[in-house]
């Protein structure tokens, strides 16, 4: 078998779960996040020649992934399948038993829903993945005060469409 | 904001995704963007081919091709391990020579200051280091990666090398002269973000934090001795929780930011005292450090507000709000004319660069150590938007 093919099924299976990950929040949905993942797959496949020594596989498919993510939302326009209605909020106990959290998901799946693919992109970006303002602003070909301000807005939106959400992580806003 | 909670919750969330293997469609997916190029190059050649000649555009296939997605992203992998260094020393011809300082005083001059951009440039592979000397003109030195050059690029106290953090599958150490050449990887798995490689004063060892691992194993504070053959580390027995290191001068304090805003440490790690007066819900929080005073008396920093702002990034922030003295917490007055503060940094002698900006213009102030201001200096418009990372006598 082609080595260099090798070294991209070992690359695909080792990361698609991670890739799947966050192609999920990015969409809220398995078959459009698998979609996208695919898709960028398919891309650092297509230059993999210039990737598998260079260490960065990993960084171009979700750059590519991210990019995706935002484009294909503007040529379609229609909301992702995954629903944006938000659950009523439980009454009563607030414990963190299982119930509560999966309420708690659902909360946060739909809230992310509303929020505009940039937006939850950076979001994606900054607290699941850890990536720094810098980071976030180089994948996504914007500046750090474009990543500051969406960053806000998000939060904001969120605090908006849940307030049982801003409620529990104290959502501030950013002010710079 | 809480961000721990919504870090976990979005990784609760994340877990609901069932994996699958991709493989086969990605191929399949790969084979097919590869066709639509191969007949979006045909159809242009048809094209070229039907203008030259005045063919009939009925000659076209029916059905043209799809065009490459706009969405296709053009991104280019960041330079190899192995890459060669494209050494660039050179004046840069687009900016003005400066003006001979006005100088008020001749105890104390200028350092060599260094430069990389402020900002991201979108769709920038990689960025300039330049460095200035008020009175000469900016000189253009090594490229760097973009995000590295920005976030961890540190230049040694002697001005001849300059080390930074490649992110990638193993985010690596690298050190290079400053003007690009002999680049050499020097630690794989170094922190791109936390704690970003710090020079101790003799400009041959740096401080270090090993990248976490997946399975959480303690991250180690390392000291490498960058001029050793078998690149020999000095590992800490210490693991504090902090971030953002700087050395000083006299070699004998490390500082970094803690749960405490800014703590000193000796150069073992072990904990020496915390600067007072800073805290996550009193009147002043700082998570970035930017420079201190060669016996570690002093600090300048970016303090805020924590009920009115959130800088709360953990990548490096070199702006500085506020000079603090290490022991009482109190602020340093500067001489800033009224002119917005934007960076300090300590010279080996005491005295600080005060950086300031009024008008899109920034200048430059030379402050000896008791606060008086020696000189200052407009800086070249070139450099506006570039942020000073360190000095170099």
């Amino acid at each position: 078998m082609d080595p260099l093919l090798n070294e991209f099924d070992s690359f695909v299976r080792t990361r698609t779960p991670a890739l799947l990950r966050s192609a999920y929040l990015l969409t809220g949905d398995q078959h459009l996040a698998e979609d996208l993942v695919q898709s960028a797959l398919a891309r650092t496949h297509r230059s993999w020649n210039r990737l598998h020594h260079s260490g960065n596989a990993e960084a171009y498919t979700r750059k590519t992934m991210y990019h995706l993510q935002v484009s294909w939302w503007r040529r379609r326009r229609v909301p992702e399948s995954m629903t944006g209605d938000l659950p009523e909020p439980r009454g009563g106990d607030s414990g963190p038993d299982h119930a509560s959290q999966t309420t708690l998901r659902l909360t946060l799946r739909a809230a992310l829903a509303k929020l505009s693919p940039k937006q939850r992109a950076v979001l994606v970006l900054r607290y699941f993945e850890d990536r720094t303002e810098v980071e976030v602003a180089e994948l996504l070909g914007v500046t750090v005060g474009t990543v500051k301000s969406q960053t806000s807005k998000a939060l904001a939106k969120l605090r908006s469409v849940a307030p049982e959400l801003a409620e529990l992580y104290v959502l501030e806003g950013s002010a710079r | 904001m809480n961000d721990q909670r919504l870090r976990l919750d979005l990784a609760d969330l994340a877990e609901e995704v069932t994996p699958v293997d991709l493989r086969d469609r990605a191929l399949r997916t790969s084979r097919r963007i590869g066709t639509q190029r191969a007949v979006a190059t045909s159809a242009a050649v048809v094209l070229m081919l039907a203008a030259a000649t005045g063919t009939a555009f009925a000659i076209l296939p029916g059905r043209g091709a799809d065009p490459l997605p706009a969405t296709t992203p053009s991104i280019t992998a960041s330079p190899s391990p192995s890459a060669s260094p494209t050494p660039s020393v050179s004046t840069d011809p687009s900016t003005p020579s400066s003006g001979a300082p006005a100088s008020l005083g001749d105890t104390a001059t200028f350092d060599r200051l260094f430069y990389v951009p402020e900002d991201v440039t979108p769709g920038a592979q990689s960025v300039r280091l330049r460095s200035w000397r008020p009175g000469d003109d900016p000189t253009r030195l090594a490229s760097l990666p973009q995000v590295p050059a920005l976030t961890s690029a540190s230049v040694s106290p002697d001005g001849q090398r300059v080390a930074w953090v490649e992110d990638g599958d193993q985010p690596t150490l690298y050190v290079a002269n400053v003007d690009g050449s002999g680049r050499k990887p020097m630690v794989v798995g170094a922190d791109r973000a936390c704690v970003t490689p710090t020079w101790s004063p003799d400009s041959r060892h740096l401080l270090f934090r090993e990248s976490a691992d997946d399975t959480g194993v303690p991250r180690r504070y390392g000291v490498l001795d960058t001029r050793s053959a078998k690149k020999t580390v000095h590992w800490w027995t210490a693991e504090p929780e902090a971030c953002h290191a700087l050395w000083s001068a006299d070699g004998n304090t490390i500082a970094m930011n803690t749960s405490a805003g800014v703590t000193l440490f000796d150069p073992d790690g072990k904990r020496k005292r915390d600067v007072p007066g800073l805290s996550h819900n009193g009147n002043w929080w700082s998570g970035h450090i930017a420079s201190i005073a060669p016996n570690g008396s002093r600090i300048a920093l970016y303090r805020f507000h924590p009920q009115e702002e959130d800088q709360r990034d953990v990548a490096r922030f070199l702006r500085a709000s506020a000079v603090l003295d290490t022991r009482t917490g109190k602020a340093v007055s500067l001489p800033l004319g009224g002119r917005e503060l934007r960076q300090v940094f300590f010279q080996a002698d005491g005295s600080m660069v005060v950086r300031v900006r009024s008008g899109g213009h920034s200048t430059l102030i030379l402050v000896d150590e008791d606060g008086t201001k020696i000189s200052e200096e407009a800086e070249p418009s070139s450099l506006t938007n570039m942020q000073i990372i360190g000095t170099a006598g």
